[in-house]
């Protein structure tokens, strides 16, 4: 992974950032440079006893005057550093968010929400801090080593040598230390990764652990992450401590050393008080380089973190691609769909084994079976939740892969088990697939799945929020919304994966007669657990551990002494019951 | 959610705690500080020293002794340094991992209402992100800047000793730079929790983006999805830099202070000097301009400690909101355990609705005897799923009351009522562990009993599984079916034993077959227990010796199956539909 390419975009404000940082460790360096010359100045009017008030106020004013340039020049980088930065953030921030929104449906199943939350937000700040740091402060600290260094080899030879002796230790302690810290780093963040994985199911759980007492035991599971990254952060902090007090050392000695010879060379004349004052103040200001590396490093080491972790975001193209010249339907689509040798899994397990299924346009298919059958798993390939693992499913004769994927999604209405709506308004997650769509058109869908009623007799009608920030719906209540949602793209084929199974018999009732008159010249594939829908339908398919086990009209299945007939059976078991009591009611 | 803006004292009050927790380290990292502010107290003093009585006077045995003095305790104020970071570092980790325990637990101990109203990103976001920006404040570091006020008054007792009128100078330091810090406070704290509230915002509309990812795929959204997102990216954008251009200005302005009392400081040294006061050496000068600058590191870091501070607080403003939550559901002083004598449940004249103005339940009674199985049939929105979660008082009636063996749920302890009342819900919720914790949820039960259970209501699918019981569910039970998310969800209720069950669409994945197979095992398992089954398929309800049926939050029609059939009316007719063929 590689965030260059948004360093290049702010290419200007960072250039700017860093040449006024830069720029401005001149008057930095001015400033102590300037104060030598003006001991000397009061040395030498002591020794001599003889004060020229015009030459040292003047001195005195040059050393304001660089003050000021410093402020400005400071002004002048943080200002573009801070518009770099903000840039920045705000532009990897829409990457993130819009490689997310290109993901397959694997990358979700594999991945923890909480997690990809952690790493778009709290990782992208490591970004940033690194960023940060060079853009605002690299200039400045490279312009002080030079302006350290440089000066110090003018004032003497061998002070200037000294200082420079403690660089290669300072950089190979930096190097090693890198080395050790950066998996500490890593895991760091991946643990803290995990708490808010765990924090966020949680609360998305609240109500289970209501229900079942199970305060304790989840707060157990999640102070067993939290112990583990406290321990890590703890060691982390350590490793950091340890670098710098090596570091801070190493200044010691070198501060000492140039104290020392350079007291000597004051004695014997070779330099003067002002000047032997400046070296000390400057070895002083190296800590400051020295501690920005130690910084950069750390900082660095986050941001490597960060990349590690944003890379499976960022970096792995979506399973599911859309093909570079898709087919865009321009023609009329039919709606004619075929499975041909149709294979697919979830982690190496096959849960769709060779299905060849042909659907007719305009005709209903209805999909049968027990949990874990694969019935969603084939109906997601349609619109390509996922890809298959081997053969090919047609529409129209063409192989879904080389539509274009925007297109055939359009054409689709996929009616999920589990309904997801989005804490917008009504109104807006009924015309979810197209923000256009006019106020008619949203109550005509409305009607049809039967839940306009209910709309109207909320306070706020179809502008009522609902979710996380507006009004609780029921389960079939969602459903019926999401139904509006589906009709709404006016698709030419509608899957229904058991968004029935909530809504209330009366009003499925009311829903089915509806919409089998809109349902006509489309093409219909559902899943259902109620046999009582499936009777009229142009096709029944029974699957079993991914293989189809019977396919047919109800008429011929109910014939063949199979599954379909057992399932049947067990059902109409109710309507023996009443026949019963209708006979009883004759007096038979 | 807005966060409202706490007073200071008010915050602090509640973090001392946290800090307080970890008193003997604080007290160690104490006596290491002060010995570090000693020494740089010292520091210049030698310094200056050396260059008045080594350097002037060429005394190399003294520069040789006092260079030594000096280095020893350099290296020991280096070391004393480290251990004041260690110590911060552990202090820190430890606050901060207690004060999100505490938040955790204080959310966890809200009611249903609190996760219907606060937006689930968002609430994440305080308990990671903003306790995050605790760290500074929660290691101690503060003490360092509080306890920098020592050094202040040591350098000005040893300025003291050397020149008044340059004391006087030196000390404007102090003025300017509280100045600088006012410029800096009021505006910061505003920004700060107004970025925090942005970058919640963001967390959670990243969090919804991924919940409805499958739906954001099927209606092709991305491109309008992005352009929302960026509107909020680009208010978090205009804050964040307002936040850091005004620093901009701000910031360097302590710096340049400290400076200008330097060049005054010489300035009025050399007039000090040519009208003859013999005070003035150049070690006293360079003495004055060390400690001018060693006088602004306090300074400044109480400055940006007040940065942190107004940092810190947003953050902890926007924590303590989390606390701050009236809960509407809560257990009376005087509560007691619940007593089951058989488990009959009342309901009295009962209301209730989810908001004010509409009213699900009104005036809403029923007797339920004990170990009677009830089933409640009704259109979608008619209440049924209400009567549940108020039974289990996951939230409160509004008019009423609602008794269990003749004892108000009000008024016994919430963990007693929970543990008596099993709740199969509508939508099954997994965690992403193994399907034993799921099962489990913390009690130690046997694999054998598990299974038992697994079996009996046909989940055979888990001994299937190469890692049986171990089998890894992912999250929200992504690597299941519906139809199997729903029987783990059942079972787990069942394996929990309670004496009351309520069975809320539990079934409604589940193929007819396997249904059937409950259907059978349920005579059995709920004998003895008091039942409540929502449904809509009738074929779940046949073994209820009554059935109810809600109409708009009353009830239309009651009596058991054959009964109701008997009668033609709103039963009768929804059979007819389920059964039209």
């Amino acid at each position: 992974m590689n965030f260059n390419k948004y360093l290049v975009e702010n290419k200007i404000d960072l250039s700017f950032s860093i040449l006024f940082s830069f720029l401005s460790s001149i008057p930095f360096m001015g400033i102590i440079f300037y104060l030598g010359i003006i001991i000397d100045s009061l040395y030498i009017s002591i020794a001599s006893n003889s004060f020229n008030n015009e030459v040292i106020l003047a001195q005195i004013l040059i050393f304001v005057l660089i003050i000021l340039l410093e402020y400005i020049l400071s002004i002048l980088y943080q200002l573009f550093s801070a518009r770099f930065n903000s840039k920045t953030s705000k532009n990897i921030r829409t990457s993130v968010f819009k490689a997310l929104q290109e993901k397959s449906h694997k990358y979700y199943d594999e991945e923890n929400t909480g997690d990809i939350v952690a790493k778009s937000t709290s990782d992208l700040v490591n970004i940033n801090n690194f960023f940060y740091v060079l853009s605002a402060q690299g200039g400045l600290m490279i312009g002080l080593f030079v302006f350290i260094l440089g000066p110090l080899f003018y004032i003497d030879f061998v002070l200037g040598f000294i200082a420079l002796s403690s660089l290669p230790i300072l950089i190979s302690s930096l190097i090693f230390f890198e080395k050790k810290y950066n998996p500490i780093e890593l895991s760091s963040r991946e643990k803290y990764g995990k708490v808010s994985a765990r924090v966020a199911e949680s609360i998305d759980n609240s109500i289970l652990t209501k229900i079942f007492n199970s305060e304790t035991h989840n707060m157990s599971k999640l102070k067993l992450l939290m112990d583990d990254l406290k321990l890590t952060n703890i060691l982390k902090n350590k490793k950091q401590a340890i670098l710098s007090i090596q570091d801070k050392i190493i200044l010691s000695v070198i501060y000492s050393l140039i104290l020392f010879t350079g007291g000597i060379k004051v004695i014997n004349n070779q330099i003067t008080i002002g000047e032997l004052v400046t070296s000390l103040l400057m070895i002083q200001y190296l800590i400051y380089p020295i501690m920005f590396l130690i910084q950069i490093v750390v900082f660095r080491a986050s941001y490597k973190a960060a990349e590690k972790r944003l890379a499976n975001i960022l970096e792995h193209p979506p399973h599911v691609l859309n093909p570079g010249n898709g087919n865009k339907f321009n023609h009329t689509m039919r709606g004619e769909i075929k499975f041909a040798d149709v294979s697919f899994g979830y982690n190496n397990k096959l849960v769709i084994k060779n299905i060849n299924i042909q659907i007719e346009a305009n005709s209903t298919v209805a999909l049968l079976g027990a949990s874990g059958s694969g019935k969603s798993a084939l109906i997601n390939l349609i619109p390509r939740f996922y890809d298959v693992d081997s053969g090919s499913i047609f529409i129209d004769e063409v192989d879904i892969t080389e539509l274009d994927l925007p297109s055939l999604r359009r054409k689709i209405g996929f009616i999920d088990q589990e309904t997801f709506l989005f804490s917008k308004s009504i109104k807006e997650n009924i015309a979810f697939g197209n923000p256009e769509a006019g106020m008619e058109k949203i109550i005509e869908v409305a009607k049809i799945s039967q839940i306009h009623q209910f709309i109207e007799e909320l306070p706020e009608k179809y502008d009522t929020v609902i979710g996380e920030r507006g009004v609780t719906l029921s389960g079939g209540q969602r459903q019926r919304l999401s139904i509006a949602r589906a009709l709404l793209l006016d698709p030419k084929i509608i899957i229904f994966d058991d968004s029935l199974s909530a809504v209330d018999i009366k009003t499925e009732h009311k829903i089915q007669s509806v919409l089998e008159v809109l349902l006509k010249d489309r093409t219909v594939i559902f899943i259902t657990q109620r046999l009582s829908t499936v009777l009229n339908t142009d096709k029944i398919i029974i699957l079993a551990k991914g293989e189809i086990v019977e396919i047919g009209r109800h008429e011929t299945l109910i014939k063949t002494n199979g599954i379909y007939r057992d399932l049947f059976e067990t059902q109409i078991d109710g309507l023996m019951d009443l026949s019963r009591i209708e006979l009883g009611r004759k007096g038979i | 959610m807005e966060s409202k803006i706490h007073s200071d004292r008010y915050l602090l009050q509640r973090l001392s705690k946290y800090l307080l927790q970890s008193k003997f380290k604080l007290f160690l990292t104490f006596i290491l500080i002060l010995l570090s502010i000693s020494i740089q107290i010292l520091l210049p003093l030698i310094l200056s020293t050396i260059i008045d009585n080594g350097l002037l006077n060429s005394n190399q045995t003294l520069l040789l002794r006092y260079i030594l003095i000096y280095f020893s305790l350099q290296i020991s104020y280096n070391l004393f340094q480290y251990g004041i970071e260690l110590y911060f570092a552990v202090i820190g980790e430890t606050s901060i991992y207690n004060l999100r325990l505490d938040v955790l637990k204080k959310v966890h101990q809200h009611d249903q209402v609190f996760f219907d109203t606060h937006s689930t990103g968002d609430t994440i976001s305080r308990i990671t992100t903003d306790i995050e920006n605790m760290q500074h404040l929660l290691s101690g570091s503060a003490l360092y800047s509080i306890l920098s006020i020592f050094q202040i008054f040591g350098i000005i007792i040893i300025m003291l000793q050397n020149s008044i009128i340059l004391t006087f100078v030196t000390l404007l330091t102090i003025p300017l730079s509280y100045l600088a810090m006012w410029l800096n406070k009021k505006h910061i704290r505003e920004v700060l929790q107004e970025s925090s509230d942005q970058i919640g915002e963001i967390s959670s509309i990243i969090t919804e983006n991924i919940l409805g990812a499958k739906v954001n795929a099927a209606y092709v959204r991305s491109i309008e999805n992005t352009k929302e997102f960026e509107i909020t990216n680009n208010k978090l954008f205009r804050t964040t830099f307002r936040a850091n251009r005004n620093a901009a200005f701000i910031q360097p302005i302590a710096g340049v202070f400290s400076y200008l009392i330097m060049a005054t400081l010489l300035l009025v040294g050399i007039m000090l000097r040519n009208n003859g006061n013999d005070e003035i050496t150049v070690g006293v000068m360079v003495l004055f301009i060390i400690y001018s600058r060693n006088l602004r590191d306090p300074i400044v870091q109480i400055t940006s400690l007040t940065n942190q501070i107004q940092n810190s607080f947003a953050s902890f403003g926007r924590i303590i909101s989390l606390y701050d939550i009236h809960n509407s559901i809560n257990e009376k002083d005087d509560s007691r355990d619940l007593v089951l004598k058989g488990g009959n449940i009342e309901l009295k004249e009962v209301d209730f609705g989810y908001s004010e103005n509409s009213l699900v339940l009104n005036n809403f009674t029923l007797n339920i005897n004990p170990c009677e199985k009830i089933a409640i049939v009704g259109h979608t929105g008619a209440g049924k799923s209400t009567i549940s979660r108020l039974i289990a008082r996951i939230y409160d009636i509004n008019k009423g009351a609602i008794l269990i063996d003749g004892q108000n749920i009000q008024n016994v302890s919430l963990r007693s009522l929970r543990e008596h009342i099993g709740v199969v819900l509508q939508e099954p919720i997994l965690y992403s562990d193994s399907i034993r914790d799921n099962l489990n949820l913390g009690k130690i039960i046997p694999d054998e009993q598990l299974y038992e259970i697994l079996s009996i209501i046909g989940a055979d699918f888990v001994k299937e599984f190469p890692n049986g019981l171990d089998t890894l569910v992912g999250e929200r039970g992504s690597r299941l079916s519906s139809g199997q998310k729903q029987l783990l969800s059942f079972a787990r209720t069942l394996v929990h034993n309670p004496e009351i069950i309520i069975l809320d669409e539990a079934t409604s994945s589940i193929d007819p077959q396997t249904e059937l197979l409950i259907q059978r095992a349920l005579n059995k398992i709920l004998e003895n227990k008091t039942t409540i089954m929502i449904a809509h398929r009738l074929s779940t309800v046949k073994i209820a010796d009554r059935i109810i049926v809600l109409a708009d939050g009353k009830i239309k029609e009651q009596g058991s199956f054959e009964e109701l059939l008997s009668k033609r009316g709103e039963f009768f007719e929804l059979y007819n539909l389920q059964f039209k063929n």
